[in-house]
């Protein structure tokens, strides 16, 4: 049993990973978020969390169950600043993070989750502008 | 009357009685406590309240026994009852609710855990309403403090209330004494002992020596009182032991008890206002659930106080208590009249379901002429059913959403009157409406039709309603359970008995665990537990047919300590819904004029220690109606049941390949994490069309979809889909080092991956290669 195992939803087939922009719209090579603002993604294995997660249980609203390892997000290695984690449904991970002004553009910047020690696997990517 | 009274031997009641006889010996009036008898051995006082008729001669008393067992009587007294005049309903001011937000916390504390001789002895009741009376309106913090004051240091002269952070001189009284031979006492909770508290909670005070400056082991150090913030800036200390000589509790009270006997009636406003503060003062030191139910006590101390004092009718105020008490979040917490007090309740001639989204008649009396079984409500008396459902639940105390609903079922067919409209799509004609006039009356069978108490449903399969089967029923019915195949126990109620348990079993079986509140100290504060448990010995014969329990919201309490045993110990598959998630045992709290509130007054954890309160006992098939079902007579539950012990069907053995188990997210391999979604891919792991789960009434994703199961390390996962190339599921929380994962299907299990076995990674045309990651 690993303590995480942290892995980035994605469409099928594709390296873009599903990321909700500030606008509530999804990100895609044609809706690049910018930098400075606001993503949401998508992820699962964050393992143990605070409170303790209960299987298969629907989280409470404003009791999200959040990792209890430090959680950190990058975009082409720059790391951007995360403003919420926590578990949505059973197994799902939303993280809520800004993508900092220094991240590079393009239309599959590299998107990478770590959980403690461990990172997602590379090839998940987000369009920015 | 008033006697404190006390009886011995089981089943034994006693009752008081008074009579009065006019000069010619003819009976004038007679009155006796019959409704509220005394059951049990702790000494306990009652009153009975009687209007001694003016042409009386004589007035003769006694008490009645029933059962074979012994009574004791002592201190009994006649009174002559005050009866003041009610006070109008007239709103709180913010001032006005601060106060008696105060007065309610600094009276739990005193109440419950100052263990002076006359706080004792104080009857609560009055002190709580004629508190009300005097507190309510103080207008400053001063004024507040010297009128707790008034009230508080004749029945707890060490007590102090001052403005926070500008403590007095601690009483003289707490300090060690040089006087040789004291004691030193403390309240001893085991739960709370209330007026008609059970058997099963107790409070007295207990007392050991002093010997020396140090406190007896197990008591508070009297020099350092408990510090209650009770609002208003005022902070008041509340010694928790105290020094004791033979005449009583040291210091003496100056002034005897007072012997007032009072009566009082719901129409008076601060009757009402105290009732509000004795119900929420228990729940507040004694409810063992506050960890783990999500709610704003004090702030429903605040809601109550205020609907008290405005309410206008007894009904009024009994939805002020069935609000405060829904605050609990408590399956076991009620409220009612005492016996035979309340008001008559009728109800419809019919038994109705909330299915798929609807609610749907399951059962319709010989009364209900123009509806139909399966016929859809749409309005009940104008209102639409989601409305009326939506106020309903809002009054009802529950843990989870399943025994919230099922509870407000039945008191939504409850009537206002003598007729009831209901405006309902016929089954036989859908898209069309029509509206029907039913009488109401008592119908108190609220169940659909099953099977026979103890049935075969086909050839060696049988069937055993819990709910009606008793102790004789099984022993009867045993010989033909030895021989069968299978057996379909339905548990979608309360039991009669567990008998059955200790037959299925060759090991003795432990019982949830039952986690008393012991409290030393005000509002919870380091709370100590004692914790019980029973177990269910192995009874022979041993039963070796194939089993399953049907279930849902409706089974509570007892019923879950029995489906806490057949999940424990997998003693059968569990089919159908979450239970109700409530169990432990229920204190009573009678209140002034008449009511009674409930709680659970123990906490339940289930039998490796994971929580109870809020979750049940969930099925590892889930099984639900549906409309047509019902309108064709089916029990879709009992059919899915009677399937599932018939498992494992014939069919091909579902296989892990060697691609294996992976996140469900990049289809990255390497050991699981706890709470991972991950997809297992192989054959025959579930049908040929994909099933999706769904979250359950009861919040829960469901542990099977499509008769696939996922088992890591044995215990059955959450699963997200399932179809013959795949299943996703989530790995469970709490799993050791090694993690063996295996998939079952129709009963039918496949190879099992264990932490030895290196997964491979996927090859996947959009994963690359991550971090190499092994178990």
């Amino acid at each position: 049993m690993a303590a995480s195992a942290p892995g980035v939803f994605a469409y099928g087939g594709r390296p873009q990973a599903v990321v909700v922009n500030a606008d509530a719209s999804f990100n895609s090579a044609s809706n690049p978020a910018a930098r400075g603002s606001f993503v949401a993604l998508f992820a699962t294995g964050e393992g143990a969390t605070t409170p303790e997660g209960v299987d298969g249980k629907l989280p409470v609203p404003d009791k999200w169950p959040a990792p209890a390892a430090d959680l950190s997000v990058t975009f082409g290695g720059a790391p951007g600043e995360v403003l919420f984690k926590g578990l949505i449904f059973a197994g799902v991970l939303q993280v809520n993070v800004r993508v900092p002004q220094n991240a590079p553009v393009g239309d599959a910047v590299p998107l990478t989750l770590t959980v403690g020690s461990v990172s997602s696997a590379a090839g998940r990517t987000i369009a920015l502008k | 009357m008033r006697a404190a009274i006390r009886v011995e031997g089981a089943g034994t009641k006693a009752w008081l009685w008074i009579r009065g006889d006019r000069p010619d010996g003819s009976l004038s009036f007679i009155d006796t406590m019959q409704n509220q008898p005394i059951t049990t051995s702790e000494w306990s006082y009652c009153q009975l309240d009687s209007r001694a008729a003016e042409d009386s001669a004589s007035i003769s008393f006694g008490f009645l026994v029933a059962g074979s067992g012994k009574v004791w009587v002592d201190d009994a007294s006649f009174n002559v009852i005050r009866s003041d005049p009610p006070e109008a309903p007239r709103a709180l001011t913010e001032t006005g609710l601060a106060n008696l937000t105060a007065f309610a916390r600094l009276l739990g504390a005193v109440r419950h855990f100052h263990p002076s001789d006359r706080a004792a002895q104080t009857d609560w009741d009055a002190f709580a309403i004629l508190g009300v009376r005097v507190v309510e309106g103080a207008a400053t913090a001063e004024d507040l403090a010297a009128t707790l004051r008034s009230l508080f240091e004749p029945i707890a002269p060490t007590i102090r209330i001052f403005p926070t952070g500008r403590p007095p001189e601690l009483p003289s009284d707490l300090r060690p004494p040089s006087a040789p031979g004291l004691q030193m006492i403390r309240w001893n909770h085991y739960g709370v002992g209330l007026r008609s508290t059970p058997w099963t909670f107790h409070s007295e005070r207990v007392s050991a020596p002093v010997a020396g400056a140090q406190a007896p082991a197990g008591f508070l150090d009297p020099a350092q009182p408990y510090q209650a913030e009770i609002g208003r800036g005022l902070s008041a200390w509340v010694p928790l032991s105290l020094y004791a000589d033979a005449q009583g509790t040291l210091p003496h009270a100056s002034s005897p008890a007072s012997s007032d006997v009072f009566r009082w009636v719901i129409e008076d406003r601060a009757t009402r206002l105290g009732g509000v503060i004795l119900a929420w003062s228990v729940v507040q030191n004694f409810y063992p659930y506050f960890d783990v139910v999500s709610t704003d006590w004090p702030a429903a101390l605040a809601t109550a106080l205020a609907s008290a004092a405005t309410d206008s009718s007894a009904a009024d105020y009994q939805r002020t208590f069935e609000r405060l008490v829904a605050a609990q979040k408590d399956g076991h917490g009620y409220v009612w009249w005492q016996s035979g007090a309340g008001p008559a309740v009728y109800n419809l001639p019919l038994v109705w379901d909330w299915v798929e989204g609807q609610l749907v008649l399951t059962r319709v009396m010989a009364d209900a002429a123009g509806l139909g079984i399966g016929d859809r409500v749409l309005r009940i008396d104008g209102r639409t059913v989601e409305q009326v459902k939506a106020e309903t639940e809002e009054l009802v105390s529950g843990a989870t959403p399943q025994w919230v609903l099922w509870s407000a079922l039945p008191i939504m067919a409850q009537c206002n009157g003598r007729t009831m409209q209901l405006e309902v799509e016929p089954w036989s004609s859908p898209g069309t409406t029509r509206t029907v006039e039913l009488n109401c009356g008592f119908y108190s069978d609220w169940s659909e039709p099953r099977p026979g108490t103890v049935q075969e449903l086909e050839p060696g399969i049988l069937y055993v309603d819990l709910v009606k089967l008793t102790d004789a029923d099984w022993a009867a019915a045993l010989p033909s359970l030895q021989a069968a195949k299978g057996i379909v126990f339905d548990l979608r109620g309360y039991p009669l008995t567990a008998v059955y348990l200790q037959h299925l079993t060759r090991t003795p079986l432990l019982s949830e665990q039952f986690i008393v509140p012991s409290p030393l100290k005000p509002d919870r504060v380091d709370l100590a537990f004692t914790t019980e448990r029973g177990s269910f010995d192995p009874l022979e014969p041993y039963l070796t047919a194939r089993r399953v329990f049907l279930t849902d919201g409706r089974a509570y309490s007892g019923s879950e300590t029995v489906m806490a045993a057949v999940e424990a110990y997998k003693l059968a598959e569990i089919v159908g819904a979450a239970t109700a998630g409530t169990n432990g045992t229920i204190n009573y709290n009678d209140l002034p004029a008449g009511f009674r509130v409930t709680f659970t007054g123990v906490k339940t954890l289930k039998q490796y220690g994971s929580q109870h309160h809020g979750v049940g006992i969930h099925p590892t098939i889930p099984a639900t109606r549906t409309r047509r079902g019902i309108a064709a007579l089916q029990d879709e539950v009992l059919l899915r049941g009677l399937e599932v012990v018939k498992w494992p069907a014939p069919g091909p053995t579902p296989a892990i390949t060697a691609a294996g188990v992976v996140n469900a997210a990049n289809f990255a391999g390497g050991a699981v994490a706890p709470g991972e979604m991950v997809t297992i891919f192989g054959s025959d792991l579930g049908p040929t069309q994909i099933a999706l789960a769904s979250y359950q009434l009861s919040g829960y994703l469901a542990r099977s979809v499509g008769d696939a199961k996922v088992f890591f390390d044995d215990v059955q996962a959450p699963i997200v889909h399932a179809v013959a190339t795949q299943v996703t599921a989530i790995v469970p929380y709490k799993r050791g080092a090694t993690t063996r994962v295996r998939v079952e299907v129709q009963g039918r299990s496949s190879n099992e991956v264990t932490s030895q076995w290196q997964r491979r990674r996927r090859a996947s045309s959009h994963t690359a290669a991550g971090p190499k990651r092994s178990w």
